[in-house]
């Protein structure tokens, strides 16, 4: 499925976009949960996979984004995350991005759960925006 | 008409969005040329109103107050305060075809909005009041 952004989110966003909060770094995390995004969702809606079988939240630095238009439509792409784990983390559902303890968007694997059972198995993540007038 | 982002401001606004950049402060202006705005319209397109007394209205940051939606409604962000210009009668009569909204620190466009009617503004005590206002929500 698609990137959801919910309530949360869409507020941060906004309030990013005009300058209201100084932006600070956004983490990238996998959740564990078995959880279909949205709207009403925040951040511990979702249960974050645990610090264990090699797995860190990741930081996506703010500098390190890039931002292109393209026939109209704006987007903001980050270099390529990957896990490797070192043993049976279990079923992986999806992503969520925060700023701090506040959700900014989460998706769902579409072809997800990918269940972690090896020292080895690699879960890799791009994380992309894109903007656009309805 | 509602308004306007177009496709160059939608980098700005991302990159705004994810910290790649910081915003500034904004200003906020009238055009007076009967332009309708689209994704490709840039600053360059529009003409600003420079009779009756205009002046730009500085809008800080810090005054945006987004409130969040009812669940599945948009986040909306509106400007503490209605902006007011109340005009001389310099210049005769002039037709103020919308308003927009610029950057201060790249200088660019952001956003812009086609009045529903143009107003003509030609009397000392003439006025046109805006409150900025920019939602945002999921496709």
């Amino acid at each position: 499925m698609t990137l959801l952004v919910p309530d949360v989110g869409e507020l941060n966003l906004l309030n990013r976009a005009l300058g209201k909060v100084t932006p600070t770094n956004l983490t990238l995390a996998l959740f564990t949960s078995n959880t279909t995004p949205a709207d009403g969702d925040t951040l511990s809606t979702y249960t974050k996979m645990t610090l264990t079988f090699g797995y860190t939240d990741l930081t996506l630095t703010m500098a390190n984004w890039t931002v292109t238009t393209i026939a109209n439509v704006a987007s903001a792409t980050y270099a390529q995350q990957t896990w490797t784990f070192t043993g049976a983390a279990g079923n992986q559902y999806g992503y969520v991005i925060h700023d701090g303890t506040s959700l900014v968007y989460a998706e769902r694997f579409a072809a997800g759960p990918y269940n972690i059972l090896n020292n080895g198995d690699i879960i890799r993540v791009t994380p992309v925006i894109t903007l656009s007038k309805v | 008409m509602t308004i306007i982002v177009p496709s160059v401001s939608e980098k700005d606004l991302l990159e705004f969005m994810t910290g790649k950049a910081t915003p500034t402060s904004w200003v906020l202006r009238l055009f007076v040329n009967n332009i309708t705005p689209d994704d490709n319209t840039v600053l360059a397109n529009l003409t600003e109103m420079t009779t009756n007394g205009y002046v730009t209205k500085a809008l800080a940051n810090a005054n945006f107050i987004a409130v969040a939606g009812a669940v599945s409604f948009p986040a909306t962000s509106t400007y503490n305060a209605a902006q007011t210009w109340t005009f001389t009668a310099s210049g005769g009569a002039n037709v103020v075809y919308g308003y927009y909204v610029t950057e201060v620190g790249n200088g660019r466009l952001q956003w812009v909005e086609l009045f529903p009617t143009p107003k003509t503004v030609a009397n000392a005590g003439d006025q046109i009041i805006i409150t900025p206002t920019i939602t945002l929500s999921r496709v």
